[in-house]
This record gives structure tokens, C-alpha cells and sequence, in this order.
């Protein structure tokens, strides 16, 4: 049989991986998500805000 | 009609100037010689043993398009032919051109070219010039290969493309998105260069009044034709990003794309490109701020006060300044209404398949490296290095040239199947950095713009610690891995002097 190489799979399958979903790790996700989420209305608006603005500026020096 | 030749040192650049514009184009010998004056600057940035080769009669297809488009319906008669000023580094001879033995001389000598059009006083057309032979090349750049010929000889030569405006059929709005897709047609098989009428003919579709004459574009209409030619522009606005401004055109420059930057003040509107930056000293790494971020104190590369090199269509080509000092050569030239002009707008020409933008990429990896995921452990001072990059060149300098310490975290990188671009945030020290060493790394999916649940994360590492995807569980793993460090990446710009 051909051998089939990855090297993230047996670097996984020696020494200590570690799950991240514990409570803690679930609250910490939550967290980053409402930041994100607030992140991607910020940038939104702003984008939003930035298209108008440019109709508005004729370039022609 | 056959065509005339010139053998010039560049320090008879100005008499040529004059003799051309005289008996080429038929102007008065004092308006040739206030033209030939005004252009002067286009030889002074180059070094003094260049050597011009003239060539009359040349067809230029910009501005043969701009001529049956528009001159040719002036009652004044209009030349239809230009002049190429071909610039080599050293002196070639007539000789040279017809010796096979010489080729490799001529080729390894030509820097550029630049096209005389008759449209007096705007004379200077399309034209690349290699950074090689500039006085001042102390940086990096967006750089393309242009082929061309000299006395039938076809050579080539890296630059980015330039020209100046006819202030007619093109200002400096049209002149910009001109000499953007001169660049990426050149470059990339997914775009065209696009000639001055095809930009006037898609602007057509959306304009309640003519074109041409020429009375400029806004940004939204600039963005309008850079989207019909097939890129997903995003435009920022000073006023929405404040202090972010700076910084995110800065990671697109690092990121290697061309940025059309809008300056504006109370008189003058102005049009330009931004293409790369002056290579970083020491002095300006040790002066970045931190900022925290969770327990982390990290300065952002991106914050670093640098020139940044211009393709400005009012002056020769490379063109150095600083983003809160935009119009310095002009204020140098006396020119009063320029002096309140700032950056206001900037419009990036994103691939299409690009869906996460810089401002959302930049706040994730931060949000990220402050959060309980981070893979930094100790409280530390780092720099941070934020830039896009295809992941081809990206995942060939990981295997090739980042010389890791530990083989584990390069084949763990190299075996993540990638989209075609991803963003990179290379985290090292400040010492780190000026030894162009990272020791940590966060790589995001630049197709994902959905930030929650870590979607964008492909892998983030610090030290000794790498966080992984779990794509069966769709959580996080963490592995304990070799400390390790790499070489940066500096593949997205090209070193001027080389």
C-alpha cells in the first residue's frame, strides 16, 4: 500500500492536544461574538457613511 | 515618414527636450522652452550617467485612443504620433542595436520609457520607469514587467506605470484608474489594461452629462469604473475611521495593492495612487506605541510614521511623502492651494473572492489575541504585522525561505488548504522584527467575513502553544508545539534597489 503523508495528523496524535470547550471557553466565545457582532455594525455604518461621502468629492487636479 | 533617432546623455536632457518639441511637434522654441523646463524634473530624479535613446514617429495606443476619440474632431490639427524617450543606466550606442553581441548589454541596461505626446503643455504620456535608476530608491513598491522595444530590440523592465494628465480627455481621476489597470493587466491574467476611452465609455453609462472634455470624477464614480473592471473595491473615509485611517491604508500597502488615494481640500481635489512605502528604520520600530490588549501590550506595524511612494500624474513617477503631509513637493513648488489638502478617501481594488476586509480582519485579530483563545501566554510586548497575501506566495516562502527552527508548525501551515488570499498577522518583538524574525503567527480565511465562532481562523500560534480549527467539532484545539521562529514575509513588495 502507497504510503499517505500528513503531518498534522501525527503531530495531533503525539503529545497533549486540548479541547477548547470548557464553560469557560463557551463564555469566551459568546464574548468575542458580541464584539464581533458590534465590530461588523460598526464597519457597516461606517462603509455605509464613507459611500455617500465620496459622491461628493469630484477629483480633477 | 521614417523614423529619427537621438543619442543623449542625460545631462543634455533639457536641449534635447527643446529640440524635440520643436521639430517633432511644431512649437514655438519659447513655449518649447518653458515645456521643456516644466518636464526638467522627470530627468533630475535619475541618476546622472543615464543615456537617452529617442525614437521618432511612435505609436502610443493611449494616445492614439485619445486622438480619434477626441483631438482628431478639433478644428486645430492634432499630430497623431509621439516621441519615445527610451533611458537606459550607461551609455549604449547606435551600434549596440544591431550587434547580437550586445543584447545582453542592452537588456541588462534599459530602465524604462517615457512618450512625448503633442498635447502641449502636458506633454509627458504614457511611461515606466525602473526605481534602479532613481536618485532616491530607498524603497518598496508595487512593481510590474513591461515588455517594449528599443531600435527594433524587444527588452523589459520592471516599474509601475505613470503618466500625466492631458487635463482633456483625462484628469487626474481618469489618469489613476488608467495606470492601475495598466498595472494589474500587466500583471495578473484576471484583468486588462484598459484604454482612456474604455474608462470614458463605462463612466458614459451612469453620467447625466458628457465626459469628455474632462471635468473630473468623484470617488463613488471612480469606484464605479475600477468595479467594472473587475475588482470588489471597498472605499474608506477619513471622517468614518479616524484613527484606524491611516493604519488600514497602511496594511493594504503592506499587502502589496495599489490604493487610489483622493486628496481634498477647500480648492484643489486631487487624484492619486499609492503604492508602496520607504523601507522602515530601526529608530522608527523602537519609537511604535503599544496598546493593550488583554493582558498584551502590542504596537501595531501599521502605526510606524513612514514615506509612502506616490504615482502622482502632477510629478514624476515615485513620488515620496508622508500620509498627514500628502502634498509636501507640491507646497515645495509654491503651490498655495495645495496646502490644506489631507487624504480623505482611499478606495482599495480587492480580488473579488476577498470578502473580509482590513478595518473587521484587524479588530478579529486583536478581539482574538486579547481573548481566552489566544495562544500567547505570558504577558508580553509584541509587534504586530497585519497584511493580505495570496496564499501561493504566502505557503512558497513558508516552505522555501521562512527557515523555521522546528519543522512541525511549517507542515502544519503548509498542509492548511487555504483560500486564494489570507490575511497574516505575524506577531514578533521589536528586536525580533528589525532582524526580520516573527515568533508567532494568526491566519485568517480572507474569504470568510462572517467573524463569529472563529470562522476566519486557520491557525494562530505564539511561542509554544498553536490553536487549530476542530472542523469535526467546529471548536478550537490547542497543541503544545517546539518553540520556534521564522523569517517574515516581504514577498507582497519589491525592493527598488534590486
Amino acid at each position: 500500500m502507497i504510503k499517505k503523508i500528513n503531518r498534522t495528523a501525527e503531530m495531533l496524535a503525539t503529545g497533549k492536544v486540548t479541547e477548547l470547550n470548557t464553560a469557560a471557553h463557551v463564555k469566551a466565545m459568546v464574548k468575542l461574538n458580541k464584539e464581533m457582532g458590534e465590530v461588523r455594525r460598526d464597519y457597516n455604518e461606517k462603509n455605509q457613511q464613507s459611500q455617500i461621502s465620496a459622491g461628493m468629492t469630484v477629483l480633477n487636479s | 515618414m521614417s523614423i529619427s533617432k537621438y543619442y543623449v546623455p542625460i545631462s543634455n536632457a533639457n536641449d534635447l527636450m527643446q529640440q524635440l518639441l520643436k521639430e517633432e511637434f511644431a512649437i514655438d522654441s519659447e513655449i518649447a522652452k518653458e515645456i521643456a523646463e516644466g518636464v526638467q524634473s522627470h530627468f533630475d530624479n535619475l541618476i546622472d550617467t543615464c543615456f537617452l535613446v529617442v525614437e521618432t514617429e511612435y505609436i502610443d495606443k493611449v494616445y492614439r485612443d485619445s486622438y480619434y476619440e477626441y483631438y482628431s474632431s478639433k478644428l486645430v490639427p492634432y499630430k497623431r504620433n509621439c516621441v519615445r524617450i527610451s533611458i537606459f543606466q550607461s551609455e549604449v550606442r547606435e551600434e549596440d542595436f544591431t550587434n547580437s553581441d550586445s543584447l545582453d548589454k542592452i537588456r541588462a541596461l534599459y530602465s524604462g520609457f517615457i512618450v512625448l505626446r503633442p498635447t502641449e503643455p502636458n506633454v509627458i504620456g504614457r511611461s515606466l520607469i525602473s526605481p534602479k535608476v532613481l536618485r532616491d530608491n530607498n524603497f518598496l513598491a508595487c512593481s510590474t514587467k513591461v515588455e517594449a522595444t528599443v531600435n527594433a530590440v524587444k527588452v523589459c523592465c520592471d516599474g509601475f506605470p505613470h503618466s500625466s494628465q492631458d487635463r482633456e480627455t483625462i484628469t487626474c481621476a481618469e489618469t489613476t484608474i488608467w495606470a492601475l489597470m495598466e498595472y494589474f493587466g500587466s500583471k495578473y491574467p484576471e484583468y486588462k489594461p484598459v484604454l482612456p476611452s474604455v474608462i470614458i465609455q463605462e463612466l458614459n453609462k451612469i453620467s447625466v452629462q458628457r465626459q469628455v472634455p474632462s471635468t473630473g470624477l468623484n470617488v463613488q464614480q471612480m469606484s464605479f469604473a475600477i468595479k467594472k473592471f473587475g475588482f470588489e473595491p471597498r472605499i474608506y473615509t477619513r471622517a468614518q475611521y479616524s484613527d484606524n485611517f491611516d493604519g488600514l491604508l497602511s496594511i493594504y500597502i503592506e499587502s502589496g495593492i495599489p490604493i487610489v488615494v483622493a486628496l481634498d481640500g477647500a480648492r484643489v481635489k486631487h487624484a492619486l495612487l499609492c503604492i508602496g512605502r520607504e523601507k522602515v528604520a530601526a529608530a522608527s520600530i523602537d519609537q511604535m506605541r503599544e496598546v493593550q490588549i488583554g493582558q498584551h501590550n502590542i504596537a501595531s506595524w501599521d502605526s510606524i510614521r513612514s514615506k509612502f511612494i506616490f504615482i502622482d500624474d502632477n510629478f514624476p513617477v515615485y513620488q515620496k511623502a508622508f500620509l498627514d503631509d500628502p502634498v509636501r513637493h507640491y507646497i515645495d513648488c509654491e503651490a498655495v492651494d495645495w496646502t490644506d489638502c489631507k487624504i480623505n478617501h482611499f478606495i482599495v481594488p480587492l480580488y473579488s473572492k476577498i470578502h473580509l476586509e482590513a478595518f473587521q480582519a484587524k479588530k478579529y485579530i486583536l478581539q482574538f489575541l486579547g481573548s481566552d483563545f489566544s495562544p500567547i501566554e505570558n504577558n508580553e510586548n509584541l509587534v504586530l504585522r497585519v497584511y493580505l497575501a495570496s496564499s501561493r506566495s504566502f505557503k512558497h516562502h513558508i516552505a522555501m525561505n521562512a527557515k523555521f527552527d522546528d519543522s512541525r508548525v511549517r507542515d502544519a501551515i503548509l498542509e492548511i488548504s487555504m483560500p486564494k488570499f489570507v490575511w497574516v498577522a505575524e506577531l514578533s518583538t521589536k528586536e525580533d522584527i528589525k532582524r526580520q524574525t516573527g515568533k508567532g503567527l494568526v491566519l485568517l480565511d480572507a474569504t470568510e467575513a462572517n467573524l463569529e465562532y472563529n470562522y476566519p481562523l486557520l491557525l494562530a500560534y505564539h511561542g509554544d502553544k498553536m490553536i487549530l480549527p476542530n472542523l469535526v467539532s467546529n471548536t478550537l484545539i490547542k497543541k503544545d508545539v517546539p518553540l520556534t521562529s521564522f523569517t517574515i514575509f516581504e514577498g507582497n513588495l519589491k525592493n527598488a534597489q534590486s
